[in-house]
């Protein structure tokens, strides 16, 4: 799938990984441009009211290099960005990997992504 | 089912700011009463430790005021693959997370020279190893940094969750409530 913004995104896809219990869920998928694609979900407690997409944070390390940013932190974010379950908030995203590198060197890369204290699994992907 | 590893959560972390933090001020493989301890020997990964509030007069976080110490254990599987011509420890990223703002800071322990050597090989020599052989070859150690010392993070009333990640390994997350002291 063509990933048209380097924006990050709130929508589900069928790249985007599901899940019921609370935490975070993560997938790395590389599109037709080349780019690499980080899809993910969230499902979070009703409790914790101030938690949105803005308290996504994103990780990318490689070779001893490392970036880490909250992508959603200054986007105008809308309610229907979070459904609201009758237990649970659910969030989805799409973040291109590429364009939080301020320069794309070979090697393997490990990403992983957080919410408040939920800390998804970890990706790896190369590039030569 | 059994946790891999045990966190002293009540142990005192003022001990570990008076002593500096340790050697070169960030206690590279020195432990202490709030190093989380692992209990199973095939854990592989990174566990943390820091207290769950810090309560401060001024904002100054130099020369460790108000200081906030992270403990960590690791274990590390030499076998698996870890893209960095730093040492393991060098190679730890901190993050530290505003949950208020989210308002995020990062950082790693400084590379000092001397500190920790790079493995010999089973021969002795320098030969470097493969991968393979070094499959199931666990290093661990422990760290104490300030996590001011180490981020740019800044303090002030709020909600901080840290964390530690790595290649493959992450750590657990801690949330950490910093409070101003009322004035009398």
């Amino acid at each position: 799938m063509n990933m048209e913004s380097s924006f990050p995104i709130t929508t589900k896809t069928p790249n985007t990984p599901e899940f019921t219990d609370y935490g975070i869920s993560i997938a790395i998928v590389k599109d037709e441009l080349d780019q690499y694609i980080c899809y993910g979900s969230f499902v979070t407690p009703l409790t914790k009211s101030d938690l949105s997409h803005k308290s996504l944070v994103l990780t990318i390390n490689s070779n001893g290099r490392f970036k880490v940013i909250a992508p959603f932190k200054d986007t105008i974010l809308f309610n229907e960005d979070i459904i609201l379950t009758k237990n649970s908030k659910v969030g989805y995203f799409q973040l291109n990997i590429m364009t939080y590198l301020d320069i794309t060197l070979p090697g393997e890369y490990h990403t992983i992504c957080s919410i408040d204290k939920f800390l998804s699994n970890i990706e790896h992907f190369n590039i030569s | 089912m059994q946790q891999p590893y045990k966190i002293p959560n009540d142990c005192n972390f003022t001990q570990v700011i008076e002593s500096g933090f340790g050697r070169n001020g960030s206690g590279i493989n020195q432990s202490n009463s709030c190093s989380p301890e692992i209990m199973d020997l095939n854990f592989n990964g990174i566990v943390i430790n820091a207290p769950n509030e810090i309560i401060f007069d001024t904002d100054s976080t130099e020369n460790n005021q108000n200081a906030i110490p992270l403990c960590g254990t690791y274990a590390h599987d030499m076998g698996v693959y870890i893209d960095t011509k730093k040492n393991f420890i060098n190679s730890i990223i901190f993050v530290v997370v505003d949950t208020k703002t989210n308002e995020t800071w990062s950082g790693q322990i400084p590379e000092l020279q001397n500190l920790a050597r790079k493995p010999k090989s089973i021969s002795g020599d320098r030969k470097k190893l493969t991968l393979e052989e070094m499959k199931g070859r666990i290093i661990g150690g422990y760290f104490n940094p300030n996590i001011f010392n180490i981020t740019s993070a800044r303090l002030y009333e709020t909600e901080y969750i840290v964390y530690a990640t790595v290649g493959p390994y992450k750590s657990n997350a801690i949330t950490i409530k910093a409070t101003k002291r009322k004035q009398k």
